[in-house]
């Protein structure tokens, strides 16, 4: 109405205006990044960034991935070396053993698998198949298709997991440490015995006549007997000392029996490794903190420990997931595996899995001193030998 | 760990993942012969064909497996440490605040829609209705910040009817009803002073030019197609697209990005011009108004009495809803009309096959709004090797675990769901187009001026001009004769202008 | 006359049939609505919630609030704490001393608190004003630690959007409904208020 009444200029310029802003109105839609496509747009110092610390530098690796062992488990947790390197895997509420690893290089046509004989309690689990979660270009060590799994079935989820050696009284006999509580299992998989209950357990290891037992809650290393009969513990309090020896803020508490003698057991709020005579003295200690190669990283490390035959320290850590290398006395030697070659969900910035739980690597070596690394996000133990001198 | 699905009463057994969308495929039935999924064709817009899909079931999975992603509550937990002395601070969390409480909120909604529709209908007062306008914008907008509001409550409507895992909250529930029950007997007073959104562009609509019919008439059509987008993302649970763009829910909450506030402003500097223009060309809930009020009981008239055709309220109106009285056509002219009345009536169906075999075709510009589908092309892309790089939601999808076989396949039932609602909504906007034809060569007879029933919001603007009106209030002595006046008498008109000032500008 | 009293009856006729059918019309939506509102239990109001579970702290949340100062923040389940003397939610991952020194914190506003408890144990407590929910500590916390430290949406100063602005950005469709009278979803169950 009013545009008629005014000079047309002015509905010229009426139109002009409305035009203009409809123009400027669709741009700024256009613009809206609703989608968050354009990140968060906070600047760098608001990032949190590992990526300095998560390349390696490649001089520093001295072993080398030759093959992948799919575990057909939703959620395995633990791995140990049993009689004659028998590998056994924990988790799901079981046991798997599978057959030793051919002593080839360990490339998937020299290494064939063998049957172990039916023993009570034992059950055939049927032909496993693959369900591997990464595709890799390595080969598997054990043939699909060959039933090679012995399964032993447990009552609830298994966290750790040790077998006596040779040299052990019970040679064989398999320590599975459950959440609070273990079970003993004779090496044909027939149950032995529950031993009372305890705190949080994260690790088993046995010496020649004794068991040892890593309580995260307690903070303590418990001595038992094979029989489960209690002998000691190695961490209490004592004296003027307020708080406890052992730092232990997660359920991420690894010990491992050297074959000098002496217990490994990892401090890791302190980021230190001990090593303990069988009475409980520590003899040495060793390791910082640091993101840097040869420091353990983050809050609490190394999360799991094994030892090499010749008496050198793998350790395996979270958070930024590598697997290292150190003499007997805590040098840093080399790394075993970094970020690229582990699952990368595991160097992943945040815990997004649905039950709240991280899932560092574990780690074992057999015989041979190759190391057996599981991974339990790709589903699988990836094996690494020592590079040729 | 692993919890047995609630339908099946399955329990998982390697990863839970699997099991979901095991459950999730009881929705589209593959047809035999067709590539299966994890030997994955190329893209995933490369989409296997599928059976109809009943909608329903699909999102009633969908909710389904939100539901099972809840987080496990793992009952073994590694415990804080035993402090000697030392008492662990509990986490505060500070409840929910709303604005008002739901029954005020609701009451209140009640109560300026009663009001407005007695201003408006019985005390034809337009003071009254734009005192309420401000008190409106006040509550229901700067207070209540503007949400959730009726236009919104479409969608939450929608989504309860198509997601089993969503109630809508009652007083949403209300907000959706309650206008259209007052629509459905007195017009759209909810528009004239209670809408928050209605009365910004009330306020801003300084110099209303009038817009050519044709361009009114289709751009009209945009708020029925907008109207359609919103019901079909909310149906699918992708986004609410009308809370999405509301151009003034930024200035409500006095916070908003800044091109949601250039998006608004434009808004409003284009309703300085064009009056309401959101509410005539964009406002879905006003579609649904403008449908009711069609139908309603009583509506504002502009003359209290009779019409005396004195043409003084012609252009008047802000929002061009004023239609002037019918001249008689001829016979001839007459019987044409009506041929073209049935072509139109005949065609109506074909219009609407063609928006439903047109809306198929959408399917993937409507499903990229999706964020699985989103997700699945990405990931797709990724492995494929065109895109380089990952993103947030990549990783994030990596950091789960899940395969990516399981993504697709979700991926393309949604898909496929999309394409069935995109068919629904092509076949609306063929019923619009239709219904508009068909309506724009209906001749109706009027013998005086009338507001249209549907463009009208019953604002009041042009109850002053309308000198029996004026006689009335006392304004004026008498009402000029009866019949045209063509404007010469311009006494009235400028005295209602007068009185027209101290409000309105 | 005859003719007008039809008109007239016509007229009557419409006016009932009309009324009718708004009644019904009335009726049918009150019903339907109110029928899907009881459907499901009393009809309670939503609000919005981060599934800690699922978020992978990407930042978004800090920028994407409809909020100028968003209304997620960063919250501690203290139960879950493992009270570490080096707290990678709090410090850098270099830090040069495990001290409150700026140079050393992770937090780009300083929002975390750290107090001594005892021997070997520190306490960190969040300052909602200064956090801006970056989700920094956050990433922190869960690469390395006990993942005690996520970002919840604070309801005291959510605006309860009937479309969450960041559940759109969200990378992880971490965002989701919850009914109004459980509007957090803590990791720890215990400490749920
Ligand atoms: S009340 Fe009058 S001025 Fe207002 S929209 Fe209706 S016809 Fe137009
Ligand atoms: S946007 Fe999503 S993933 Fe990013 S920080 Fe927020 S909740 Fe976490
Ligand atoms: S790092 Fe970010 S999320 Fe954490 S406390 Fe600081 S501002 Fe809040
Ligand atoms: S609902 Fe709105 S106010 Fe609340 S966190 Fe989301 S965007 Fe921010």
């Amino acid at each position: 109405m009013a545009a008629q009444a005014k000079p047309v200029h002015l509905g010229v310029l009426i139109v002009a205006v409305v035009l203009v802003a409809i123009g400027v109105g669709a741009v700024a839609v256009w613009r809206i990044d609703w989608l968050g496509e354009h990140g968060s747009g906070l600047s760098d110092s608001f990032k949190y960034d590992l990526q300095k610390y998560q390349k390696i530098d490649p001089a520093l690796f001295h072993y080398h991935l030759v093959a992948e062992m799919p575990i057909d488990m939703r959620d395995p947790r633990a791995i140990a070396i049993g009689l004659g390197d028998q590998i056994l895997v924990a988790g799901d509420k079981a046991i798997y053993v599978y057959s030793p690893l051919l002593p080839g290089e360990g490339t998937g046509t020299s290494v064939s698998p063998r049957p172990l004989g039916e023993g009570p309690g034992v059950r055939a689990a049927g032909p496993t198949k693959a369900g591997r979660a990464v595709d890799s270009p390595h080969p598997n060590p054990l043939p699909e298709g060959e039933g090679t799994t012995k399964t032993i079935s447990l009552d609830s989820e298994p966290y750790s997991l040790t077998v006596g050696n040779a040299d052990h009284a019970f040679p064989g006999r398999i320590y599975v440490g459950m959440w609070d509580h273990v079970e003993t299992f004779a090496p044909d998989g027939s149950h032995l015995a529950t031993w009372s209950k305890l705190g949080i357990l994260t690790s088993v290891a046995c010496a020649d006549k004794v068991v040892f037992v890593a309580d995260a809650h307690a903070k303590v290393v418990w001595e038992f007997n094979p029989d489960g009969k209690p002998l000691g513990q190695i961490g209490r309090r004592s004296g003027s000392r307020q708080g406890p020896m052992f730092v232990v803020p997660s359920p991420y508490f690894p010990i491992a029996m050297g074959p000098d003698g002496l217990l490994r057991v990892s401090n890791p709020g302190a980021h230190r490794v001990e090593a303990f005579t069988l009475d409980g003295h520590l003899e040495l200690a060793w390791g910082k903190p640091s993101e840097r190669i040869e420091g353990f990283c983050g809050c609490c490390n190394p999360a799991h420990l094994a030892v090499l035959p010749d008496g050198r320290i793998v350790t395996a850590e979270k958070g930024i997931p590598r697997v290292k290398v150190y003499s007997a006395e805590g040098t840093f030697e080399g790394v075993v595996a970094g970020p690229e070659s582990l699952s990368p969900n595991l160097a992943a910035a945040t815990e997004t899995r649905e039950d709240l739980r991280l899932h560092p690597v574990s780690v074992a070596a057999d015989s041979r001193g190759r190391i057996l690394v599981l991974d339990p996000v790709a589903r699988c133990v990836k094996i690494f030998v020592e590079n040729q001198k | 760990m692993s919890r047995p699905c609630p339908l099946s009463g399955h329990r998982p057994k390697v990863g839970r993942e699997k099991a979901r969308v095991r459950v999730c495929r009881g929705g589209p039935r593959r047809r035999s012969g067709t590539p299966c999924l994890t030997s994955a064709a190329p893209s995933v817009h490369n989409r296997v064909r599928h059976g109809v899909l009943d909608l329903r079931i699909a999102i009633a999975l969908l909710a389904l497996w939100t539901l099972l992603s809840l987080p496990a509550l793992a009952v073994e937990r590694f415990p804080p440490p035993d402090f000697s002395n030392h008492q662990l601070p509990v986490t505060t969390v500070p409840p929910p605040q709303f604005a008002a409480n739901p029954y005020v909120d609701v009451a209140l909604l009640a109560l300026a829609l009663a009001l407005a529709s007695y201003l408006a209908i019985r005390r034809r007062s337009r003071r009254g209705l734009f005192l309420l306008t401000i008190a409106s914008l006040v509550w229901f907008g700067f207070i209540r910040h503007g949400c959730i509001c009726p236009v919104g409550s479409i969608q939450n409507v929608t989504l309860a009817i198509f997601d089993r895992a969503y109630a809508v909250p009652w007083a949403v529930a209300a907000f959706f009803a309650l206008p259209i029950l007052f629509t459905l007997f007195f017009g759209r007073t909810f528009c004239a002073s209670v809408c928050p959104l209605g009365a910004v562009q009330e306020l801003v609509a300084l110099w209303p030019v009038k817009v050519p019919a044709w361009v009114d008439h289709s751009l009209g059509l945009l708020s029925y197609v907008y109207l359609g987008l919103g019901v079909l993302f909310s149906a699918t649970g992708t986004a609410f697209l009308i809370c999405r763009y509301d151009p003034f829910v930024g200035f409500f909450r006095l916070a908003a990005s800044a091109n949601m506030l250039i998006f608004g402003a434009c808004f409003l500097v284009v309703g300085a011009f064009i009056g309401r223009p959101y509410c005539r060309y964009l406002c879905p809930y006003g579609a649904l108004l403008r449908l009711v009020s069609r139908f309603s009981k009583w509506h504002v008239k502009i003359p209290p009495d009779e019409c005396i055709r004195c043409r003084l309220c012609e252009d008047v109106c802000p929002y061009g809803a004023i239609r002037e009285p019918t001249v008689a056509t001829a016979v001839t002219e007459r019987r044409r009309g009506r041929r073209r009345l049935a072509v139109l009536i005949g065609l109506a169906p074909l219009w609407i096959a063609l928006g439903f075999w047109l809306g198929t075709r959408l399917e993937v510009p409507l499903s990229e709004l999706h964020p699985t589908i989103r997700l699945a092309d990405r990931i797709r892309q990724e492995q494929t090797g065109r895109v380089q790089g990952t993103i947030d939601a990549s990783d994030a999808f990596r950091n789960t675990g899940r395969a990516p076989a399981d993504l697709y396949r979700q991926a393309l039932a949604l898909s496929a769901m999309f394409r069935t609602a995109g068919g629904w909504f092509g076949a609306w906007v063929g019923l619009v187009v239709a219904a508009k034809l068909i309506h724009l060569s209906i001749r109706r007879q009027r013998n005086d001026y009338q507001p249209d029933r549907s463009g009208c919001v019953s604002c009041g603007r042009c109850f002053w001009y309308c000198p029996v009106e004026q006689a009335k209030q006392g304004w004026i002595q008498e009402v000029p004769g009866t019949g045209p006046l063509f404007g010469e008498n311009s006494l009235p008109a400028e005295q209602a202008a007068g009185r027209k000032m101290d409000l309105s500008p | 006359m005859s003719h007008q009293q039809d008109i007239k009856r016509i007229m009557h006729r419409r006016a009932f049939v009309g009324n009718a059918l708004r009644v019904a019309g009335a009726l049918g939506i009150g019903g339907a609505v109110a029928g899907l509102t009881v459907r499901k239990g009393e009809g309670r109001p939503w609000v919005w919630q981060i599934d800690p579970s699922k978020c992978i702290a990407c930042g978004n949340c800090a920028t994407h609030c409809v909020l100028d100062e968003s209304a997620v923040k960063c919250t501690h389940s203290f139960g879950m704490c493992g009270y570490c003397d080096l707290c990678t939610g709090y410090f850098h991952p270099e830090p040069i001393a495990l001290n409150s020194g700026a140079e050393n914190q992770l937090c780009p506003t300083g929002a975390i608190r750290r107090t001594f408890v005892e021997d070997p144990y520190f306490e960190y407590t969040i300052d909602e004003r200064l956090c801006i929910g970056c989700g920094k500590c956050v990433k922190g916390c869960n690469t390395f630690g006990n993942g005690s430290l996520f970002l919840q949406v604070r309801h005291d100063r959510c605006q309860h959007c009937n479309e969450c602005s960041i559940a759109i950005a969200c990378p992880s469709q971490a965002y989701r409904r919850v009914p109004a009278d459980q509007p957090y979803l803590l990791k720890l169950r215990e400490a749920k208020g």
